[in-house]
């Protein structure tokens, strides 16, 4: 009768213990497939104005207009330049497919060519448009390729956050984001990642901070976001993306998406 | 590495190796299209495939002090102001000790991939500096010990006393310590100039200690009082000792208005060590002599020095006008050769010709054509200026024509700018077709082209143009070249910038021209400081002998052995670069001093006898014995360093040994026999 008593005792602790670790890492990864799966909208329509800014101070400006829509479980995307001057409708097209093994299509147009050039775009940890963003930052990660872990409980401008560590799990997707691991701070209230570290594997970092965000409908989109390159202590370079004339769920039309589309400018 | 191309209505920007070759073949295909690329050419393969690079770049700024940040920090002060954090910094360039690092790493990598058949060699400006640094500071180290032991055993030779021995030892090392401790203290490191400090030091000191221990024991083995015997020496010597300090001082000082820094520290550190041995010498070595227990030894008769020394007296005497005849042959000679002695300025050859690191370079240069850069920057002056398409195309000619460079001393290996970027992008562009590898004529494509190169993700755009577009630099690669070779080269390439890019901002920079104008202040500010002694000394002379006849007169046998150390330099082929033109000011100063000893001496000797041959005997007795001993101890000394690596090193050895020789040459003959003929003419009061 002891006997058995005990053995019970010794299942429940043990079962006691083992789901208060599960526990643990499933909230992390619970708290990312919230992130993941929040609602983003089936299309977006918006100005951007991206300021990148050298390590002097020194500031350049550009205008777009992009479009996105969502194909399923795919992505696509046109934007085009409005300004400076002597890039206007220089445009891109790309389609960002959700299937690992499948590489995303970007087409460029140049208008000073006349001709829409096919870019591969098989290395996503390049800059885009020379920005401290990435091809990569522009894409969702896919949760299966990272650990994670719950380092602690924080604030940032006032809301209360979960600051939580990404590790890369295998080989490919670190060459593929250039990111040894990513320190995220998510929102408890709404799951968007309001602030992130990403330490590359050159021995830099990239600090990205949503510094303005509104919610329209249940969803959240962002107004203003900033990217800094730094090394050390040092700032190597940073880039500002500003939003404006944000339309949400709009009707747009796939021949947006075409080639044909880009060449024809805005 | 990049390798930009069109296939099809496809614009590839990716790098050469994106995927490692698996097969032969694959391999084969590859160095086909490399062997073909202007832009690989000479930068990253060589004519014939044989040899590639890996161009490792340094960080320009320093993270020395720079901690690890706890993430919680991260997240606070990472997201900070940059503009504020930037402005706060001083930005340091990167230091010698992070530099030594780096290369030790390197080292260690290439340690375990090399063999004989896949041989690899590390050259580059990082690795020549911290190799001379090394190899010059093991060098001075170990000569530094040894010369103290050859003085060590020629002490006791000669004075058959410890005392003598440990006691000049203890004044040479207070010195040393002080005048390092004060670099210390002052936070100044020890760069090449400075490196001369501790043998000049030792030189002096030795010299100071030495004059007063043989005229101390002279006198003391004699009468066998050590109050008297010591004030005797300081009556007898201690003015003249006093005079030769500060005008070794004063010859080592004024390198202290140099523009180049290292010279400027020499000039301060060394006075200031002079003169802390001056005081030792004065004070502390006769005080441990007052108190030390000592035996006369009584000489049973004259020693063998001393009846050389009563030998020598009689020469310039008894043929004083041979012996002047003789000398100013020897100073015309002299000045002939010295006339003939080159300025170079090639740190490369001052290490043995079979060091790793000069081998490296003379291979990678020899094959690649080229390690060493000059750098032009121009500055536009506005935002996008350079995607002006006339602009790119004055710069594309001008690369090009600057690639044709050649004269008798050197030659352009490559030039890298902008213009290349913006041709393969345009090649690329128009389906790989050779004839689009220009520059295009319409300032829209040229900046659509860039706005499509900066989506690459290559980051090849940050080393030839500024984010702004508004400055481009243009990276010209040579050989390693002989500072003063390389004149012709960066006054060519100055000249054409300036005509090319009329009323823009041209700067011109890189390890050649830093060189090259290093070199010239060097000489320009040494030459200034040498004149400067030059005058000071001879008032100095004036002051000391107590007439102006005397000090020029005086001036002839201090000048004379430097004449002479330039026809040793010009006999055994070496240059007259930053490191021989510092030898001038431990020259000047040893030099000197011999001559304040005979001469100060010689006119108390002969104001008391009236008698030229007696004085002149009783100067060579006592002070000339004491210039013998000090002489000799010295020339052994510095003669050593024959025995060391760096070439630099081993001409220092010869030329000061070969100096001091000269100067008691001169002091024992010239300075005589000029003393018999003033003492004839009167001029002596």
């Amino acid at each position: 009768m002891k006997a058995k008593k005990i053995l019970f005792l010794l299942g429940v602790g043990a079962t006691l213990l083992t789901s208060n670790l599960m526990a643990g890492e499933m909230d992390a990864r619970a708290i990312m497939e919230k992130v993941d799966a929040r609602d983003d909208g089936q299309t977006l329509e918006e100005d951007m104005m991206m300021l990148l800014i050298d390590k002097n101070g020194a500031e350049r400006k550009r205008d777009l207009k992009t479009y996105s829509k969502d194909k399923g479980e795919d992505e696509q995307k046109t934007m085009f330049f409005k300004s400076p001057a002597d890039v206007k409708n220089t445009a891109f097209l790309t389609y960002d497919y959700d299937d690992a093994s499948k590489d995303d299509d970007q087409w460029l147009y140049l208008p000073a060519l006349k001709k829409v050039k096919r870019i591969p775009s098989a290395d996503k940890s390049s800059s885009f448009m020379g920005s401290d963003f990435s091809y990569f930052d522009m894409t969702n990660r896919d949760l299966d390729d990272y650990e994670f872990k719950i380092l602690k409980e924080t604030k940032v401008r006032g809301h209360d956050a979960w600051m939580i560590e990404s590790t890369p799990n295998n080989q490919k997707v670190i060459e593929e984001s250039g990111y040894t691991k990513t320190i995220a701070i998510v929102r408890k209230d709404n799951f968007v990642v309001v602030r992130a570290i990403n330490f590359l594997t050159n021995g830099k970092k990239k600090y990205l901070d949503l510094t303005q965000i509104h919610e329209e409908n249940g969803i959240w989109l962002i107004d203003e976001m900033s990217m800094t390159t730094k090394k050390g202590k040092r700032t190597l370079h940073k880039t500002v993306l500003t939003f404006s004339n944000i339309s949400l769920n709009g009707e747009i039309d796939d021949s947006v998406f075409t080639t044909r589309r880009i060449e024809k400018g805005l | 590495m990049r390798n930009t191309r069109g296939e099809g209505d496809k614009l590839i920007t990716d790098d050469l190796l994106e995927s490692f070759p698996k097969t032969q073949a694959e391999a084969d295909a590859i160095k086909k299209q490399a062997l073909a690329s202007h832009f690989y050419k000479d930068l990253f393969i060589n004519q014939k495939g044989d040899m590639t690079t890996l161009i490792i770049e340094t960080d320009a700024y320093s993270h020395e002090g720079e901690q690890e940040v706890s993430v919680e920090d991260e997240f606070s002060d990472g997201f900070e102001d940059s503009a504020t954090q930037n402005s706060v910094e001083k930005k340091a360039f990167l230091s010698d000790a992070e530099n030594h690092e780096l290369l030790e790493v390197v080292k260690e990598i290439v340690a375990k991939y090399k063999s004989d058949d896949f041989k690899i060699y590390i050259a580059g400006s990082p690795a020549v500096n911290n190799e001379l640094k090394a190899q010059m500071k093991s060098d001075m180290q170990k000569f530094m010990r040894i010369t103290f032991l050859i003085i060590l055993v020629f002490l006791f030779v000669v004075f058959r006393r410890l005392s003598a021995v440990f006691y000049s030892l203890l004044v040479i090392l207070l010195s040393l310590v002080a005048t390092i401790g004060a670099m210390a203290w002052s936070g100044t490191a020890f760069k090449l100039p400075t490196q001369i400090v501790p043998s000049l030091l030792l030189a002096v000191s030795v010299g100071a200690t030495v004059h007063i221990l043989s005229i101390f024991f002279d006198k003391f083995n004699t009468t066998g009082d050590k109050k008297e015997a010591l004030s005797y020496t300081l009556g007898h010597s201690g003015l003249a000792i006093a005079m030769t300090s500060l005008t070794t001082a004063i010859g080592v000082g004024s390198f202290a208005g140099s523009a180049v820094a290292p010279i400027s520290d020499l000039g301060i550190f060394a006075s200031l060590g002079v003169l802390i041995s001056l005081v030792l010498t004065l004070t502390l070595l006769p005080a441990l002599l007052t108190i030390t227990k000592l035996k006369p030894k009584v000489k049973k008769e004259a020693g063998q020095l001393d009846l050389l020394m009563k030998k020598l007296a009689l020469i310039p005497v008894e043929h004083t006008k041979k012996v002047l005849l003789g000398s100013f042959v020897v100073v015309l000679l002299s000045f002939v050769a010295a006339s003939q002695v080159r300025l170079s300025h090639n740190p490369l050859k001052w290490f043995q010709p079979d060091t790793p690191t000069r081998v490296a370079t003379e291979v990678i240069d020899a094959k690649m054509n080229g390690t060493v850069t000059i750098e032009v920057v121009v500055d536009t002056g506005k935002v996008n200026g350079w995607q002006d398409p006339v602009l790119l195309s004055k710069l594309n000619a001008f690369s090009a024509k600057i690639e044709q460079y050649q004269d008798e001393f050197t030659h352009v290996g490559k030039v890298v700018s902008l213009a290349t970027i913006t041709k393969e992008t345009n090649r690329a562009l128009h389906e790989n077709k050779e004839e689009f590898y220009t520059i295009p004529k319409e300032q829209n494509l040229v900046s659509q082209e860039l706005l499509l190169f900066e989506n690459s993700g290559s980051d090849d755009l940050e080393d030839v143009v500024d984010s702004q577009f508004s400055k481009a630099r243009i990276t010209i690669k040579l050989p390693w070249t002989d500072s003063i070779k390389a004149v012709k080269v960066l006054s060519y390439i100055q000249d054409e910038s300036t005509k090319t890019f009329a009323n823009l901002k041209v700067e011109t920079t890189g390890m050649i021209p830093l060189l090259i104008n290093t070199f010239s202040q060097a000489v320009h500010s040494s030459a200034f400081s040498y004149l400067m002694a030059g005058i000071a000394i001879t008032f100095m002379m004036m002051l000391i002998l107590g007439s102006v006849h005397m000090g020029l007169i005086s001036m002839i046998p201090n000048l004379v052995p430097i004449i002479m150390g330039l026809l040793v330099m010009y006999v055994g082929k070496m240059p007259l670069d930053m490191f021989t033109l510092l030898i001038g000011s431990i020259a000047i100063g040893l030099a000197v001093d011999d001559t304040i000893h005979f001469m100060h001496n010689f006119k108390r000797y002969y104001l008391e006898s009236g008698d030229a041959k007696i004085a002149m005997e009783q100067t060579f007795y006592t002070t000339g014995k004491a210039m013998v001993i000090t002489t000799l101890v010295l020339a052994l000394g510095f003669f050593a360093y024959i025995a060391a690596n760096m070439i630099s090193v081993q001409n220092f050895g010869i030329i000061t040994g070969s100096v001091i020789v000269f100067a008691l040459l001169s002091d024992l003959l010239l300075a005589p026999a000029l003393m018999v003929v003033a003492a004839k003419r009167g001029w002596i009061k």
